[in-house]
């Protein structure tokens, strides 16, 4: 059954059910701005602008992505996502790329600017923390969520500039953690849904409201690693890399010829919100002190 | 021209590929060691999930080992495809054809070290007893970057025993072959590295070999690792650059330590040159470069 979904602000008709996110309001009368339909997906794409054979571009726009042998999705710049569920064993984990990996290209196809944070809510002010992944940026978000701050995004946050201010997009309040983040929070991963066969990474719904209002962006937080937590402002010439460098799904905007526009959004995002860089150990022990740091930092 | 595809660095753990590795970016960075807590660029490791998806721009943390193991055989590939220099890969795995027989390779390097100094420098590298270390040398289905409950850097890599994975690149690795042994890296760092040089094709002078050399001696490795950390230091160790001698085993290890460990792998050793005594007899065949 075909369904409507909100999506980092645009309307997702889905023939797959997409339980991760919000209803479309009814009220709002606009087309959709992406379709998703399952389907047949080619292994290839002709004239393929990228050197691999995992993810490709064509120079119409057309995004192929090959989730190894288990997976392939199309998308289309008009909007339109083809999904080749190929493993017919693994029918959940479609979503888990959709909303991460597949989010990103559709950013880039649609002029948006994706960056590879999760965002909070804090004491009033929109906080996005970039990292790379596996930098810890879901389970400090976890952390912080714990301490009553919303989710905002978790993995891909999408930022917009409306001119007088950049703005951030909800996506939807769930964030994916791996059993050890869970076991050390004493959270039961019993009943949590795992995000893929082999993998013991799960889907964990957040409890409490999710707004789904765009939020004007008020920092930025770049994890890194050290021995003792720290968190140190940058200077815009040390910003600008820094951010540049967390833009998620790069290899696709660099085929689609976004590069420039990108820079001149990383520049525009640099002057218009403070960077920090956020140090910590990469251990459980100091989260609830880097949580706090943070809350102190940004308030 | 430099000729395309991958040079397989290539050893079973702690015999030496990360010191060789070092002692390849100083060649190519005018004698100079390169910032220890940096990641490495100049020689990646074929493993690390950090590179794989930096190349590959692809969510390779969130896949099964089985698809992980595709995405690595891609992202070697795709390094030796695109490379216009020499394209370094550190590998700790058995080879394996199925995995890298597609990979365009331009040779291998081979580093092997005395197993009976290399199962202490294992054990406190994985903070296991020396006889459990020499138990997992002789396993013919040892692995490690074993899928857990958290985020592993590493993907899946099929070691096998000590003997199963050093046989398995003398016999089968892309040729040429380099074989190079931690004890003559150690003893003559400076004819090692310029036969490494001219096996790869890069340009050296006697200078450039003698500031390499001293760079990388274990005195300015420790010094180093002192100032800056390294990345690639055991979560149980307190330094990566711990002793850096051959023959330590004598110390080091008990006698029936040595004796099982001579046992398990006597036949690879005598190939190449290990004796049951401790001696080391002449460097074996594949010591020279052949391409």
């Amino acid at each position: 059954m075909v369904e409507d979904y909100l999506l980092c602000g645009w309307r997702v008709r889905s023939a797959l059910p997409l339980p991760e996110l919000i209803a479309w309001p009814s009220a709002d009368q606009r087309p959709p701005d992406i379709v998703i339909d399952e389907g047949t997906v080619p292994e290839t794409l002709e004239r393929s602008l990228t050197p691999g054979r995992y993810l490709m571009v064509d120079p119409t726009g057309t995004v192929l992505l090959l989730i190894a042998d288990a997976l392939r999705f199309l998308i289309r710049s008009d909007g339109r996502v083809t999904v080749d569920r190929v493993d017919r064993e693994d029918m959940d984990s479609w979503r888990l790329f959709f909303l991460g990996t597949v989010l990103g290209y559709l950013c880039h196809q649609r002029g948006r600017f994706p960056l590879h944070a999760a965002t909070l809510r804090i004491e009033g002010r929109t906080l996005a923390i970039a990292g790379a992944p596996g930098a810890g940026k879901s389970t400090l978000a976890h952390a912080l969520s714990r301490r009553g701050h919303w989710l905002v995004s978790d993995d891909v946050t999408v930022i917009c500039d409306e001119g007088d201010r950049l703005e951030i997009k909800p996506a939807f309040p769930r964030l994916n953690l791996w059993a050890s983040t869970l076991d050390a929070a004493g959270v039961d991963v019993t009943g949590l849904r795992p995000l893929r066969p082999q993998i013991e990474k799960y889907d964990v719904p957040l409890e409490g409201s999710f707004d789904i209002a765009p939020l004007p962006l008020d920092a930025i937080v770049i994890l890194g690693e050290a021995p003792a937590p720290s968190l140190t402002k940058l200077m815009p010439t040390a910003a600008l890399p820094a951010v540049q460098a967390h833009i998620a799904q790069r290899q696709v905007a660099a085929a689609l010829g976004n590069q420039r526009q990108l820079f001149a959004a990383t520049a525009r995002i640099v002057s218009a919100v403070p960077v920090y860089r956020l140090q910590r150990p990469k251990r459980f022990e100091e989260m609830e002190e880097v949580a706090a740091l943070i809350e102190r930092g940004i308030a | 021209m430099v000729a395309q595809g991958v040079y397989w660095l290539a050893s079973y753990p702690k015999s030496g590929n990360t010191w060789l590795r070092l002692a390849l970016a100083c060649l190519g960075n005018a004698g100079r060691l390169p910032d220890l807590g940096a990641p490495d660029e100049l020689c990646p490791n074929a493993a690390s999930l950090e590179w794989m998806q930096g190349l590959l721009d692809l969510p390779v943390g969130d896949m099964a080992p089985r698809e992980q193991a595709l995405m690595r055989t891609e992202a070697c590939r795709l390094y030796g495809e695109t490379a216009d220099a020499p394209a370094f890969l550190k590998i700790h795995d058995a080879y394996d054809a199925a995995s890298f027989g597609s990979v365009a390779s331009a040779g291998t390097v081979l580093i092997v070290r005395d197993p009976r100094d290399v199962a202490p420098s294992w054990a406190d590298h994985l903070g296991i007893t020396v006889d459990d270390a020499i138990a997992l040398m002789a396993r013919p289905d040892f692995a490690i970057g074993l899928p857990g409950r958290q985020q592993q850097p590493q993907a899946l890599q099929r070691l096998g025993s000590w003997s199963t994975n050093v046989q398995s690149w003398l016999d089968r690795a892309p040729r040429p072959l380099l074989m190079l042994r931690y004890e003559d890296l150690l003893a003559e760092p400076g004819a090692c590295l310029t036969a490494l040089a001219g096996f790869t094709g890069q340009v050296t002078d006697d200078d450039l070999i003698e500031k390499t050399v001293a760079a990388t001696s274990f005195q300015s490795l420790q010094a180093a690792e002192a100032q800056s950390g390294f990345k690639e230091r055991g979560r149980r160790q307190r330094t990566f650059f711990r002793q850096g001698r051959a023959g330590a085993w004598r110390q080091g290890i008990s006698a029936k330590q040595a004796d099982r460990l001579w046992t398990d792998h006597h036949e690879v050793m005598t190939q190449l040159g290990y004796g049951a005594d401790g001696t080391l007899s002449d460097a074996p065949e594949h010591s020279l470069p052949t391409g």
